[in-house]
């Protein structure tokens, strides 16, 4: 029994782990830094540019837990809430959602699409990258 | 020498065409590269009455699909970093004949988006009478079953092709919005003839369509705090018939030696018209979270008929709704109250109740001329009448949602929504009118 749970524990540690792990912000190297009220406008279409920047932003798809985390941590939404944010605010003509990339091409297509805003596990940084916003986590402030 | 005729040139008469036309060619010469989104929305509808006569123009015992079903498409197309284009049409009942569904283009326009704060539109749009304006064939974006036509139905049209311009003033925590427009549209008016007038060149019993153009401007101010919002509008519209006709301002009584009168329906010098008839129109709503998962909205709207008073159509309407968030649910409960004018709806009470008996001193028969009285009634578009909603909204997914509402209409002196039965009239009566509805976007 006690084996059975050590290994349980071992296989819940990298899920627990990726629960907790924060999303950083990541743009493309043309995007400046920003704060988290920016973050909040470019993803519900109420900033287009920033300093004369166009920016994409990209998101995950609809139920992704990187989307979870972020609309969680950022927006301070659940993914229901944003989906119903934006159909209202397409269908009073105000734009369309942002761009949904797979979360294996986000940190490539904000890489190579300029003015691209994305969001990544912290984990997932790789040199160079762009940080324009790292948000702590609760479980950092605990 | 000879000259060869040259090809008449169409001169865009109004400022915002040649604006239109500018910013058309603006467009032409920007290198695009177009995003497509395409998206879809629609309802399926019932709605049945305990009555045995129409109520807005379809609810009765028998029920209909007609009065909410609709499908409508949308398409969003960004041309590079500033402009898109959107267009969205629907398949609905037809607003400009009886029985069969059009599909109407409700948007096409292109968007001009230079700054965070600055975006503006030319084209077909929606002009922003009222909170729901914008989204209104979308039931997925709202609670109830049918939005209180006693607001909502103060421009027969919510349409117009033109400009609009709406600048943002993000002043933190309050969002200011400035939405004005300029435009002008055709569609087609509806009035309901309670008995066969064809007797004097009128028209058979049913519903007469007429085709019609409003020109319009105006602009709405919106305030916005996270999710809670309040507007105010002012708008002028001008109302003309494209089948040459004008408008009747008044129907002069005509006094005879016996000591009865009537009042002169038929076209004759006699009887004063106008060309346009002009509106102004002011509106203010707002909607609120009041604790507790509750919202309170309401709006309210004055339409001032400006120089055809007693001609009807102006009035004073509004509704106050409470909504409760449960989750899934979203029961809620509205009163809603449109009401005409002293002036219109006296003349109306007037000419609707005048009767002659058989003399010398009448210029046609008496049968004729009480029909003509009746015809004059029909003809002036005016109402009073209340409802009670209650009902309830189920999202299922943020797509998809179900409504369910019992409604009981209050009908005092008259309403223009109901379809008297023939020689009858319909007042001091309440209609019952059970909804189920099934909205969905994809």
């Amino acid at each position: 029994m006690k084996r059975f749970l050590a290994c349980l524990a071992v296989w819940l540690l990298p899920l627990h782990a990726a629960l907790a792990e924060g999303m950083v912000i990541v743009a493309h190297p043309s995007v400046p830094r920003m704060d988290q009220a920016t973050v909040q406008r470019v993803y519900t279409g109420r900033v287009i540019e920033i300093g004369g920047v166009s920016v994409v932003p990209l998101n995950a798809p609809p139920g992704h837990p990187d989307r979870t985390r972020f609309l969680r941590d950022y927006l301070q939404q659940d993914d229901e809430k944003y989906i119903g944010y934006w159909t209202v605010r397409r269908y009073i003509g105000k734009g369309t959602p942002p761009r949904e990339v797979n979360s294996g091409e986000m940190a490539s297509t904000i890489q190579t699409t300029p003015g691209a805003i994305g969001y990544l596990p912290e984990s997932e940084l790789r040199p160079g990258m762009n940080v324009i916003l790292r948000r702590p986590t609760e479980e950092a402030h605990r | 020498m000879r000259s060869f005729p040259q090809a008449p040139q169409r001169r865009l008469k109004r400022p915002w065409q040649r604006l239109i036309a500018v910013f058309g060619a603006g467009l032409v010469c920007t290198p695009v590269l177009a995003q497509v989104s395409v998206s879809g929305f629609g309802t399926l509808g019932y709605a049945q009455s305990d009555r045995s006569f129409r109520y807005q123009r379809f609810v009765d015992d028998d029920g209909t699909f007609n009065r909410d079903t609709l499908i409508g498409a949308q398409a969003d197309i960004r041309l590079g970093e500033q402009f898109s284009l959107v267009a969205q049409a629907k398949l609905a009942p037809s607003l400009k004949r009886n029985n069969p569904w059009d599909t109407t283009l409700t948007w096409a326009f292109l968007a001009w988006r230079p700054t965070n704060d600055l975006l503006l539109r030319a084209g077909r749009f929606r002009v922003p009478y009222y909170l729901n304006s914008a989204n209104l064939d979308v039931g997925v974006t709202y609670d109830p079953a049918q939005l209180p036509q006693e607001l909502y139905s103060i421009s027969p049209t919510n349409e117009t092709t033109g400009i609009s311009l709406s600048h943002t003033w993000e002043t933190a925590p309050v969002d200011i919005a400035l939405d004005a427009y300029w435009g002008s549209a055709n569609f087609f008016g509806s009035i309901f003839f309670r008995d066969d007038y064809r007797a004097f060149g009128g028209p058979d019993r049913g519903r007469t369509f007429i085709p019609l153009e409003i020109d319009s401007r105006g602009f709405a101010l919106t305030f916005t705090r996270s999710e809670d919002i309040l507007r105010l509008g002012f708008h002028h519209a001008g109302v003309m018939r494209r089948d040459g006709g004008e408008w009747t301002k008044d129907f002069p009584l005509i006094n005879l030696p016996d000591g009865q009168s009537f009042y002169l329906a038929s076209q004759s010098p006699l009887v004063p018209t106008v060309r346009e008839i002009r509106f102004s129109i002011l509106t203010a709503g707002f909607d609120i979270g009041i604790g507790r998962n509750l919202r309170l909205a309401g709006e309210f709207a004055r339409r001032t008929n400006v120089n055809a008073p007693r001609g009807g159509a102006d009035t004073r309407g509004g509704y106050l709704a409470l909504r409760y968030d449960a989750g899934s649910w979203h029961p809620y409960v509205s009163i809603a109250r449109l009401l005409s004018n002293d002036p219109s709806l006296g003349l109306f009470e007037a000419v609707n109740s005048n009767r002659v008996v058989p003399s010398p001193f009448l210029p046609a028969p008496a049968s004729l001329i009480n029909a003509s009285q009746r015809f004059a009634a029909d003809r002036l578009v005016v109402y009073d009448q209340s409802t009670l909603a209650i009902g309830t909204s189920y999202i299922l997914s943020p797509t998809q949602k179900l409504k369910f509402e019992w409604a009981t209409t209050h009908v005092g002196k008259v309403s223009s929504f109901v379809d008297a039965p023939e020689g009858g009239n319909v007042r001091d009566r309440n209609i019952h009118v059970l909804s189920a509805s099934y909205n969905f976007t994809f």
